[in-house]
């Protein structure tokens, strides 16, 4: 019989079309015991309460389900008549099959296992474990747990009594309640309305009894009753509800239905479900119809809060009675029960038909007022006897059929109702769930909804993702990804239920892939950027979890635990696993160091991150070119990246976004192509395949050139490429000199020079010299190899830019042109200055000054290649640091005509000179003091009178080799290969040594000398025999006098030729000078002895003491008394005789004592 | 037409570098808190059920980077957030000062349908620094400038003794939601969804 229904069920339910809505899987039938004395119902914990019309309670719960079918095993309480073996051995099988019918076909690959376990726990068997008899007197008519209380209301002949649960225990009596028909208890508020014939009386429970409140009467008698916040719902027989204020009593009328009888169910504490013709309205605590917002109203279904269709569920048919399991109402009719969602969702109202063998007449059907805690909702036939439980199914599983259904929203609301216990299967039901979900709203349109989904599923990694968008997924890589995956998969899956974990993800995938099938043809236009813009971020989300995983080996270990217990989560399926799981992961996240296995998955998922990462990053370049340029592409590939070459560059080629290929070549270090690509953008941009697109249009010409010389300034060192480098230096250089000489100067680090100077001597030769200036003055170049070089290029340039060979300044005018022009300068002075003499070039000046302030420079070499009669200057400069003076003023003088610099000449010598001489002397000096210091150590341990003998002759022997020094130096002749003193000085020495008749303050002798010649017939000089002329007499007389601290004067007379007139400007000039000099040496000489002399009776002043000496004292040493014999004193003040001290110093020969008494002779000495 | 109830909402976490913004995340997601500092690169974001009043809804939080150089495309998060969370350090000034920046580059951004009544909430982090002694910006400071933003919601929070977290986090939960009812209202039924100017949320179609 029950079994039966179980089939009939099944027909039912798949035949049972109605218009709107989804059927739906929500509860399962069994027929639990067959009593026929049966006449209410309640759900206590585990068990199901019936009252029977004899007066006894009968307790019946499922007996534990041991894995053998328990048919036979029928020993439970014989005083019962539960349903035996027939409705138990059947039903088992009965509802499964019945699912599985109305599954139509089972494409979820999903439920399979959940479907195994659940027939498992499915349908144990009943039994009545406990009756007691008696318990109602009359029977028992109505039952009610009044769980804020644990107490157990019970009707019966003699009213309303209150139990102890679980004791059974008479707790309390309403009074006046015998013969009541019916009551209706209220929880929050303690209330219980009794209705006895065609009054309610209304009762307030205290905790200890009922106290009676008030009392209200009825139109009619009463059919079912109900309360709700602060309303007493009550169905008369006539059809008619009514709702009676709790706190007033007063009375309203509501409606007429025109279905079989009324019939109510509670909702929550402050809603009824009132029946109403064929459908249900919902009333609220104030006894109007309630708006289901926001209120804290919900029938346990948060989550959905959807709005209702105008506040009513429809049935197919008018209900005989209703019952509520969240979150479904149910409403009994004849031979079926049908459930609906009380609070749909708007996409999705879902039903079920169960047919159950029930009767018409709402009098014979009793249905408990409470659903168990599992939701279980129990129902009897007083007809038959049959007592039937409608068990919900899983949430988990009913969402899993919403899925099938496509109705996504509904399928995550009922998925969040799932009990914490299956947290796990949740989450792997939602993880589809999302995915499935998204996949709708992507193809709808609702991009941002679907982004956010697939964000929500962990099935929705960067690979479904990206197959969604084709064009942004090059195949290869996405292949290459998806190998990657699966590899890593397989080896992930090491552990428990791995073959079922890779088994469901395959059937996910496969159900992914299918749902993809529908979608193959890719956005366009305005959908697919939109679409781009909103995955982006998603995109994006995934590549910092990869770039997080890539940086922290640590993390990476995290994550690779997370994932095997999300894995164990996700595919273990039977709860127990996954603790075990949990705690593996955090024995592993416990454990210090990396073990060999868990480096190996390391290094396996860093490759795997390549792959993907290449794949990610490929896209998102791919999806920032379809995307409006916002300078984010450029920034993107500037930055490290993945992008796959071969795609990146295809794509950005193909659409003339060069700026950004020039950054992904640079990033990829294929420096050769960006360059080149560069080349082009500046010098052909036309000749591209793809017109310039972006910040590349821009670089045509002269800011591609800098672009280029920004990119070689910027390539790191380890990368440069020197013939890529010469390559492009040859172009760069050409378009733009500056920029070319920019690039060789500002490369960090520092191009060699020796790398850079050929370049730029073949390609530019006359940026060679001011590359090597900045060079040198960088630091770039070591002067003692470069400045040779730069000297040479120098040259080279004066010379030969004269000759016209090459070079922008070069004029028309050809070698031998040049050559008579430098001829004719020597001959007439500047004569031909028109023709752009190497003196006008700024070369000219810079090679003058290198060679007069190097320190490096091979004079001889650099002479040697000099012209002979052009570059006077330099000419002359050369021959300065050669100290070949004589030839050098020779030029100045007589070539170039120009005393002043001749003079210059002569000052710049003499100070360097000068200069030399001071650093000598210093150090000199220093030496003789380092000497004294040493003869004072080693002379020591001589005598007391010795030491300050020494220091005078020290000091005397200073002054003297100041004094011969200073004379050797004026003299000029005596060659002093002394200790050098700088460099400078040491390439002075040679050339002091080998012309004995240079050097020092002569130079200006030289000079005048040299004035005073004259060109011989042959080009050799002679000494001017006659007066010289006036102008050039002139010159003599003021160079003499001006120079006349410098010159002894009774040598340049002797210069001077003898006829000539007594030059008397000089001579007043020398003579007064020597007075002067004199003078005011004689002064410094007596401030000098003034000083000395007053530093002495200072000393003399400091040094004093006095002792006191009476004819009582004695000689400390022969304790006689000193008398006037000669004395000396100690420090302590003490004395001695003279002569006792020296015995007994002399003796004990102790350097302590005898410095006492030198102090004390001195002192005594003073004394006397 | 049908009106459809969101039950994801998108958070996106804004604020200075090291100020707690990726802890504070952890510590309401995962209960977890590290005091070892690793940078956030790019942004990344986890999800969160939580209950407001009567509703179940999953919360999408964005945890973004601090640093500029790790902020390769900021701007593709902010897009459709429907509450922004600034953060900063009660013990750094500057991070406070920066809020203002924060605020405007998240507008420009994310360019919402009405800016002025745009949810924010402001989190003052790390107030166990040396029991609060370190403390360079007082919550009255904090607040008045909250206040002069439209009333912008204040927490002083500390991500390492999960002080105020959930409710900060609760909060930002019901103003998100707030938004939806609010730009709800802006939408009149009778909107045409074939005209260009379609609602910025997409509609579920009704089938
Ligand atoms: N004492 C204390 N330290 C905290 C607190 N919150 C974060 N920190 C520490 O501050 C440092 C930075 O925290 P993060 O959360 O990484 O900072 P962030 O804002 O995400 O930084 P970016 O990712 O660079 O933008 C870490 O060392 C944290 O441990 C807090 O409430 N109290
Ligand atoms: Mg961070």
């Amino acid at each position: 019989m029950a079994e039966g229904g179980g089939k009939a069920a099944a027909a039912a339910g798949t035949s049972g079309g109605r218009s709107g809505g989804q059927q739906i899987d929500a509860f399962t039938a069994q027929e639990i015991l067959e009593e026929r004395r049966v006449m209410c119902l309640e759900a206590w914990n585990q068990y199901a309460l019936l009252g029977l019309s004899d007066g006894t309670l009968l307790l019946a719960s499922p007996r534990p389900a041991d894995g053998s079918a328990g048919s036979e095993a029928g020993g439970y309480d014989s005083g019962s008549e539960a349903g035996g073996r027939g409705g138990g051995s059947g039903t088992p099988a009965g509802p499964q099959s019945a699912q599985r019918g109305q599954d139509g076909q089972p494409k979820q690959g999903q439920p399979a296992q959940q479907e195994a376990q659940q027939a498992q726990q499915q349908q144990p068997q009943w039994a009545a474990v406990q009756a007691l008899r008696g318990f109602g007197k009359g029977g028992v008519k109505q039952l009610v747990v009044a769980r804020e209380r644990s107490m157990l209301l019970c009707l019966a002949d003699d009213g309303v009594n209150a139990f102890v649960l679980a004791g059974m225990r008479l707790k309390g009596q309403a009074g006046r309640t015998r013969g009541a028909s019916m009551f209706a208890w209220h929880g929050g508020s303690d209330t219980l309305a009794v209705a006895v014939k065609r009054r309610v009386i209304l009762f307030k429970y205290d905790g200890l009894e009922f106290v009676e409140q008030r009392e209200a009467s009825l139109p009619d008698a009463p059919a079912c009753m109900a309360l709700a916040g602060g309303t007493l719902y009550v169905g008369l027989t006539k059809r008619d509800y009514v709702a009676i204020d709790v706190g007033t009593g007063a009375l309203s009328q509501l409606f007429t239905t025109k279905g079989t009888a009324p019939c109510m169910a509670v909702v929550s504490p402050s809603e009824v479900l009132l029946g109403r013709d064929s459908s249900a309205v919902l009333y609220g605590g104030d006894g109007r119809a309630s708006k289901r917002g926001a209120s804290g109203s919900s029938g346990g279904k948060g989550a959905t809060g959807g709005r209702r269709r105008g506040g009513a569920l429809a049935w197919s048919a008018p209900p005989a009675a209703l019952a509520l399991s969240a979150p479904y109402a149910v409403a009994f009719s004849e031979g079926v029960a049908e459930a609906r969602l009380v609070e749909p969702l708007d996409s999705a109202d879902l039903w079920q038909r169960l047919p159950l063998p029930l009767p018409a007449a709402a009098a014979s059907l009793a249905v408990a007022p409470s659903a168990a805690p599992d939701g279980s909702l129990f129902v009897a036939s007083r007809e038959s006897g049959a007592v039937v439980q409608l068990r919900p199914v899983s949430f988990v599983r009913q969402a899993a059929q919403l899925l099938q259904l496509g109705e996504h929203e509904e399928a995550l609301a009922m998925a969040a109702l799932a009990p914490p216990e299956q947290a796990a299967e949740r989450r792997q039901l939602e993880d589809l769930i999302h995915l499935a979900f998204g996949q709708r709203l992507f193809r709808e349109g609702a991009y941002e909804e679907a982004m956010l989904h697939f964000g929500m599923s962990s099935l929705a990694g960067p690979l479904e993702l990206l197959r969604l968008f084709p064009s942004l997924a090059p195949p290869k890589l996405l292949a290459a990804a998806a190998a990657d995956q699966a590899e890593e998969e397989q080896a992930g899956g090491g552990g428990p239920g791995a073959q079922q974990g890779a088994a469901e993800a395959a059937a996910a995938g496969e159900q992914a892939a299918s749902v993809e099938d529908g979608a193959t043809s890719e956005l366009q236009g305005e959908a697919f950027v939109a679409a781009v813009q909103q995955l982006m971020p998603y995109l994006l989300s995934h590549r910092s979890r990869l770039a997080a995983a890539a940086a922290s080996p640590a993390q990476q270990r995290e994550q690779q635990q997370e994932q095997q217990l999300e894995e164990g989560r996700r595919h273990a399926g039977p709860r127990q696993q996954t603790p075990a799981a949990a705690a593996a992961a955090i024995e592993a996240a416990q454990d210090p160091g990396p073990s060999p296995t868990t480096r190996a998955v390391l290094a396996q998922r860093r490759l795997q991150g390549s792959a993907t990462a290449t794949l990610l990053d490929t896209a998102l370049l791919l999806a920032l070119l379809a995307l409006p340029d916002s300078g984010a592409l450029l920034r993107f590939v500037q930055r490290p990246n993945c992008v796959d070459l071969e795609a990146g560059e295809a794509a950005l080629r193909s659409l003339g976004r060069y700026s950004e290929l020039v950054a992904l070549y640079q990033t990829k270090g294929r420096h050769a192509a960006a360059l080149e690509l560069l080349h082009a953008l500046s010098q052909g941009p036309e000749q591209l395949p793809a017109a310039p697109q972006g910040a590349s249009a821009e670089l045509r010409g002269l800011p591609g050139v800098w672009a280029a010389v920004k990119y070689v300034c910027h390539m790191p060192e380890g990368e440069r490429d020197l013939s890529l480098i010469s390559t492009h230096a040859k172009w760069i250089l050409r378009a733009d000199p500056d920029a070319g000489l920019e690039m060789f100067s500002n490369m960090q680090p520092p191009l060699p020079p020796s790398a850079a100077l050929p370049m730029l001597t073949s390609y530019a030769p006359h940026l060679a010299g001011p590359y090597l200036e900045g060079a040198l003055a960088s630091g770039a170049a070591p002067p003692e190899q470069y400045e040779q070089e730069l000297a040479r290029i120098y040259l080279e340039r004066l010379v030969g830019g004269t000759s016209g060979t090459s070079g922008t300044s070069g004029t028309a005018g050809g070698a031998a042109a040049a050559a008579a022009a430098a001829e004719g300068a020597c001959g007439e002075g500047e004569g031909a200055a028109g023709e752009a003499p190497p003196e006008s070039l700024p070369e000219y000046g810079k090679l003058r000054q290198l060679i007069l302030g190097s320190r490096f420079l091979d004079y001889e070499a650099l002479l040697r290649v000099m012209p002979q009669h052009r570059l006077l200057e330099v000419r002359a400069a050369l021959l300065e640091r050669l100290g070949r003076h004589t030839e050098a003023l020779r030029i100045l003088v007589h070539r170039l005509r120009s005393a002043p610099q001749a003079e210059a000449y002569c000052d710049r010598v003499y100070q360097r000179r000068q200069l030399a001489l001071r650093e000598r002397h210093r150090a000199d000096l220093a030496a003789a003091l380092r000497r004294q210091r040493q003869q004072r150590e080693a002379a020591a341990a001589a005598t007391a009178g010795g030491a300050p003998a020494a220091a005078l002759y020290g000091c005397s022997s200073a002054s003297t080799a100041r004094s011969l020094q200073f004379e050797g130096s004026t003299a000029g002749f005596l060659a002093t290969p002394a200790a050098g003193s700088g460099a400078a000085a040491t390439k002075l020495q040679p050339v002091l040594s080998s012309s004995s008749s240079e050097g020092g303050a002569d130079i200006y002798l030289l000079l005048v000398q040299v004035l005073l010649e004259e060109e011989d017939a042959s080009g050799g000089f002679r000494p001017v025999q006659r007066a010289p002329d006036h102008a050039v007499w002139g010159e003599v007389a003021c160079l003499l006098s001006r120079k006349r601290d410098a010159i002894p004067p009774l040598r340049a007379l002797g210069l001077l030729p003898g006829e000539v007139a007594l030059p008397l400007p000089f001579l007043e000039g020398a003579l007064w000078g020597a007075g002067e000099r004199r003078r005011s040496a004689a002064v410094a000489r007596s401030l000098r002895r003034a000083e000395h002399v007053g530093l002495l009776g200072q000393l003399a002043d400091a040094q004093q003491r006095s002792i006191l000496l009476t004819p009582e004292r004695n000689c400390s040493i022969c304790y006689k008394r000193v008398g006037t014999a000669a004395l000396v004193a100690f420090p302590s003040g003490l004395l001695a005789h003279y002569s006792c001290w020296r015995r007994a110093s002399s003796g004990t020969g102790q350097q302590g004592a005898a410095g006492a008494a030198v102090n004390g002779g001195s002192a005594a000495r003073e004394w006397r | 037409m049908a009106s459809r109830k969101r039950t994801l909402l998108k958070v996106i976490i804004l604020g200075d570098s090291g100020v707690g913004k990726t802890s504070l995340m952890n510590q309401y997601v995962n209960k977890k808190f590290s005091s070892q500092y690793k940078a956030t690169i790019g942004a990344d974001f986890l999800t969160k059920e939580v209950q407001v009043d009567d509703r179940l809804v999953t919360m999408q939080i964005w945890d973004t980077a601090g640093q500029e150089r790790f902020q390769s495309l900021g701007v593709a998060f902010y897009r459709g957030a429907d509450c922004c969370v600034l953060v900063y350090d009660v013990n750094s000034a500057k991070s406070f000062d920066n809020l203002e920046n924060w605020r405007d580059e998240f507008l420009i951004q994310a360019s919402p349908s009405d800016p002025d009544n745009f949810p924010f909430v402001v989190l003052g982090n790390k107030v166990d620094v040396e029991g609060g002694r370190a403390r360079q910006v007082s919550e009255k400071k904090a607040k008045q400038w909250c206040a002069s933003k439209g009333g912008i919601p204040h927490f002083d929070t500390s991500a390492k003794e999960d002080l105020n977290v959930d409710d900060a986090f609760q909060t930002i939960a019901r103003n998100a939601l707030k938004n939806e009812a609010e730009e709800e209202l802006y939408i009149p039924e009778t909107v045409d969804v074939n005209a260009a100017a379609a609602p910025r949320r997409p509609q579920s179609s009704c089938c």
